[in-house]
C-alpha cells in the first residue's frame, strides 16, 4: 500500500495544476452554496425545515463564540468564522465517505515513469496548501483588523519584545493552525487506509465514527482560535478609543 | 488562583495552540535561518539565530494567548473557607 502525502496533480487548468485536494475543496464548495442557496431561497417568518437548521447552526455557532469572544465581536466576526468552521466541517466529513481517499476512484496517470493511479478525490485538509491558505486568510484578516483598529499605532506593537520576535510570533498562528488541522486530517486518512487493509470489516467503521468526530472538533477549533486572534487584534480598538475617550473627557 | 471557565473544547483549542505555535515558530525561525545560510553561505551560524528566534517568538506567542485567555475566562476561585 502506498500513501502519498503531496497530493497527486490530476490535470492543469490554464497553466495551473488541480490535485484531487483541489477537485474536493471545489466539490466542497458546490455543496455549501447549493444547501445554502435551498435553505435560503424562500425565508420565511416560520421556517421551513432546510431554514431550520440553518438558523440552528448560525445561533449555536454564534452562541460559542460569544463565550470565546464578546457578542459584538463574535457578530462581527461571524461571516468569516462561520464559514471556516462549516467549510473545514464539511471537507472533514466528507473525506470519510467511501469515495474519497484509499477508495475506488482511480484515475491513471501518464507520466515520464509510466503509469500510476491517483485517487481521483481526497480530503481537501489533507493537503497542507489548503490549510495553509486557510490559516493566511485569517492572517491577513486579523492584520487588517489590528491596522484598522489602531491605525499606525499597531506598529508599535511590533516594538517591544522586537521586531523579529513579533513577525515570527504573528506568522506562527497561522502555521500552527494549518499544521494542526493538516496533521490530524492527514492522520486520519492514513489510519483509514491502513485499518482498511488489515480488517475490511466493521473495524474501519470505528474508526470512520471516530474521524467524524475529529472532523468537528478540528473545525470547532480552528474556528474558535481565528475568532481569538480577531479578538485580539479588535482589542487595539477598544484600547484606542479608550485613550481618545480620556483624553476627551476633562470637558465634562 | 484563577481558574479558567472554558468549554471540553476551547480547553482542547488552547492546549494543542499552546504547543503547536511552539513548535510553529521554531519551524519557521530554522526555515529562516537555513534560508539565510544558504544564501549567505554562513551555516550554521543562521539555523542556531534562527532556532533560538524560533523559540523566543513560540514562547511569547503562547504567553500572549495565555493572557488574553486569563483576562477572557478566568475568574476567581470561590472558597468559603478563605471568605470567612
Amino acid at each position: 500500500m502506498e500513501f502519498h502525502i503531496a497530493p497527486p496533480t490530476l490535470f492543469s487548468l490554464f497553466g495551473l495544476p488541480v490535485s484531487n485536494t483541489i477537485l474536493t475543496a471545489w466539490l466542497v464548495s458546490v455543496v455549501l452554496v447549493v444547501l445554502t442557496w435551498l435553505a435560503t431561497r424562500n425565508l420565511t417568518l416560520v421556517p421551513g425545515r432546510l431554514q431550520s437548521i440553518a438558523e440552528l447552526v448560525v445561533e449555536q455557532f454564534l452562541a460559542i463564540g460569544v463565550q470565546t469572544a464578546d457578542a459584538r465581536r463574535a457578530r462581527r466576526f461571524l461571516p468569516l468564522v462561520a464559514t471556516l468552521f462549516l467549510w473545514i466541517l464539511t471537507s472533514n466529513w466528507l473525506g470519510v465517505l467511501p469515495f474519497f481517499g484509499e477508495g475506488e476512484l482511480f484515475v491513471t496517470l501518464h507520466d515520464g515513469h509510466g503509469e500510476t493511479h491517483a485517487n481521483l478525490l481526497r480530503s481537501a485538509n489533507s493537503d497542507l496548501n489548503v490549510t495553509l491558505a486557510m490559516g493566511l486568510i485569517t492572517f491577513f484578516y486579523f492584520e487588517y483588523v489590528g491596522f484598522r483598529a489602531a491605525g499606525l499605532g499597531y506598529l508599535k506593537e511590533f516594538v517591544w519584545p522586537g521586531l523579529l520576535i513579533e513577525v515570527v510570533s504573528h506568522l506562527a498562528r497561522p502555521v500552527a493552525l494549518a499544521l494542526r488541522l493538516f496533521g490530524n486530517i492527514l492522520a486520519g486518512e492514513i489510519l483509514l487506509a491502513v485499518m482498511a487493509g488489515l480488517v475490511p470489516f466493521l473495524v474501519p467503521a470505528l474508526f470512520m465514527g471516530f474521524e467524524l468526530f475529529v472532523g468537528i472538533v478540528q473545525a470547532l477549533i480552528f474556528a474558535l482560535l481565528s475568532l481569538a486572534f480577531l479578538s485580539m487584534a479588535s482589542a487595539h480598538e477598544a484600547a484606542h478609543h479608550g485613550a481618545e475617550e480620556s483624553g476627551g473627557g476633562s470637558s465634562h | 488562583m484563577r481558574r479558567l471557565n472554558l468549554s471540553t473544547v476551547q480547553a482542547l483549542a488552547v492546549a494543542s495552540q499552546l504547543g503547536f505555535v511552539l513548535g510553529a515558530a521554531v519551524l519557521l525561525g530554522i526555515l529562516g535561518g537555513a534560508f539565510l545560510d544558504t544564501r549567505l553561505g554562513t551555516s550554521p551560524l543562521f539555523l542556531v539565530v534562527g532556532s533560538i528566534v524560533g523559540a523566543v517568538a513560540g514562547i511569547y506567542s503562547a504567553a500572549q494567548l495565555a493572557t488574553y485567555l486569563l483576562a477572557r475566562f478566568g475568574k476567581k476561585n470561590e472558597n468559603p473557607e478563605q471568605e470567612q
